[in-house]
């Protein structure tokens, strides 16, 4: 599946049917205490590329772990695959690949323990594709993992989450604390295993561009609500950033709004529905926004909603 | 659960040189009993000769010295036998779990894979501690062989319902606070059994030697026919231990960020 396609299967939304997720999350909470993961709602649909965004802290990871039924939610539902991961866990396991921040195996092993102790775990591990992987990634097969670079224990997560057959990835950051080129060499990757029809990415990252760059949809999450989400193309198409006078931002109608930043030059105000406004305010210049500034205004107006609250 | 097996027997890998160090202790310290004997005077024929004259209390401290020297000798193979719960470190340190709970494995495989590990490595140690006794025996006038391999059974049971419980509280909590309880568990211990000596001794005074003495004959019998019990209480710990185990790792993660 193409780029293309995959961007028609998402803006077809409407039609999706249940078993066209991938992910289905509804009104998922969990309370730490200190922190609380609120009535979080998406669903993710088959063969696209979902970049889950959000600051450190935000509740990604909380998130992913819920899903993986790594920690149990206080209320709302989960299916995966239009299943429940905590009594069908083992079966829809075997489908999923994830790929965690910090690499979960003992530095004393070599590719080649992995592969055997993986060929045990998965029913449809495969040592060529797994070997094929390690070569493409230029990672030595007898060496020890605990010798390898940041960037390659991130590869080797990556081959051992591509090599059982997974038709969906979960990735919690794995691009964050990466050089520009291992970083671009991880998203080709990625956009390869899309290529596939049935396979599915939610890459979880606080680096707006690599998601802005590979995304088919985005979903925003801070202080673990939901803020925004939907197709990127369709987010970047219907946000607009007017750069004005203060004065001549107060003639902005509030519900146009998202938030309203001071910068240099005056103020930065980010509106949510593009079309409309440049009917509304002809006289006053939008600009396109990148989906990081976009994540800064929702930030900022869900920090302004609770400090009025 | 054959890949979490063989993961752990990786992990012990590196802890092979451990293990054969200990074996080598324990050897020379069967060796040492044997030179100490032979060219040191130390047979028990030779201090208690014809003679020589030997006090109850100096026998008493030879006996202690040789045959405390002697369960060291079988003791450390199964004290290196108890170092297959490890691999729970090791996991911890390197992040494992949570790739583990990503992965198609249920909560009773996870359980078993580690109970297999843990007993095959102290049942290696067992193995391990009757060669060491079958090795030392010709020199060892203390215990017969049939003394020291009935140590090591014992020692090997009590490790067993040990190593459930010890495997139930590393699936429940982290490292560090497992070695806290235990470190409590050990000054309770000893606070109790301290306490007690100081209130035998205020209540019983000049009785108290034939206390400890009446008390030590008792856990001498208990110790020498325990094994009928013992190993039943053993295999049925590790059962029950085994079960709690999958019920902690079923629930565990609830609540925890």
């Amino acid at each position: 599946m193409n780029k293309e396609e995959r961007m028609e299967a998402v803006a077809d939304t409407a039609v999706h049917t249940e078993n066209d997720y991938v992910i289905e999350l509804k009104d998922v909470t969990k309370d730490y205490g200190d922190f609380v993961l609120n009535k979080v709602s998406f669903n993710i649909p088959r063969g696209c590329i979902c970049g889950f965004v959000g600051q450190n802290g935000a509740g990604k990871t909380t998130t992913i772990r819920l899903i993986m039924d790594i920690i149990a939610a206080n209320s709302g539902q989960m299916k995966v695959f239009g299943k429940d991961m905590h009594t069908e866990g083992k079966t829809l396991k075997d489908d999923i690949g994830v790929v965690f921040d910090e690499m979960g195996f003992h530095d004393f092993l070599t590719g080649v323990q992995i592969n055997k102790i993986m060929s045990k775990m998965y029913t449809n591990w495969s040592e060529e594709v797994f070997t094929g992987y390690m070569k493409k990634f230029g990672l030595p097969m007898k060496k020890k993992c605990g010798k390898f670079s940041r960037g390659m224990r991130m590869k080797l997560q990556i081959a051992v989450a591509m090599s059982h057959g997974a038709k969906l990835l979960i990735m919690d950051e794995p691009t964050s604390g990466l050089d520009p080129i291992v970083r671009n060499e991880i998203l080709e990757i990625f956009q390869e295993f899309v290529m596939e029809e049935d396979h599915t990415i939610l890459l979880s990252s606080h680096i707006t561009g690599d998601i802005e760059r590979i995304a088919d949809m985005v979903v925003f999450i801070d202080k673990g609500r939901i803020v925004l989400s939907g197709e990127k193309d369709v987010i970047l198409e219907n946000h607009a950033m007017i750069k004005c006078s203060k004065k001549d931002a107060e003639s902005i109608a509030k519900e146009d709004i998202v938030s309203v930043r001071q910068s240099a030059f005056g103020v930065d105000v980010l509106v949510h529905d593009k079309k409309a406004c440049a009917r509304k305010y002809e006289k006053l210049t939008m600009e396109q926004c990148t989906l990081e500034e976009i994540m800064i205004h929702y930030v900022n107006r869900a920090n302004n909603e609770s400090k009025e609250a | 659960m054959k890949g979490l097996i063989l993961k752990d027997i990786y992990c012990l890998r590196t802890r092979i040189m451990t293990y054969v160090l200990t074996l080598v202790a324990a050897l020379a310290i069967g060796i040492l009993i044997s030179l100490s004997s032979e060219y040191g005077n130390m047979r028990l024929d030779v201090f208690v000769g014809d003679d020589i004259t030997v006090s109850e209390d100096d026998l008493s401290a030879y006996k202690i010295m040789l045959g405390g020297a002697t369960f060291l000798a079988i003791l450390l193979p199964l004290g290196v036998g108890f170092d297959g719960i490890m691999t729970f470190h090791m996991d911890e340190k390197a992040n494992f779990n949570d790739v583990l709970r990503t992965m198609p494995v249920k909560p009773v495989e996870i359980v078993l894979a580690r109970f297999s590990t843990a007993y095959g490595f102290l049942l290696t140690g067992y193995v391990s501690s009757i060669l060491i006794a079958l090795l030392i025996s010709p020199v060892v006038e203390v215990f017969t062989l049939g003394e020291m391999i009935h140590a090591g059974t014992v020692m090997t049971c009590a490790l067993a319902a040990g190593l459930g419980v010890t495997c139930c509280a590393l699936f429940m909590w982290n490292k560090k606070t497992c070695e806290r309880i235990f470190i409590g568990i050990i000054l309770g211990i000893y606070a109790v059994f301290a306490i007690g000596i100081i209130a035998l001794d205020k209540r019983y005074g000049d009785q108290l030697d034939a206390i400890m003495n009446t008390f030590m004959d008792k856990v001498k019998i208990l110790f020498e026919n325990c094994l009928t019990w013992l190993v039943p209480v053993a295999l049925l710990m590790t059962v029950v231990c085994f079960f709690v185990s999958v019920l902690i790792v079923k629930r565990k993660g609830r609540g925890v960020r």
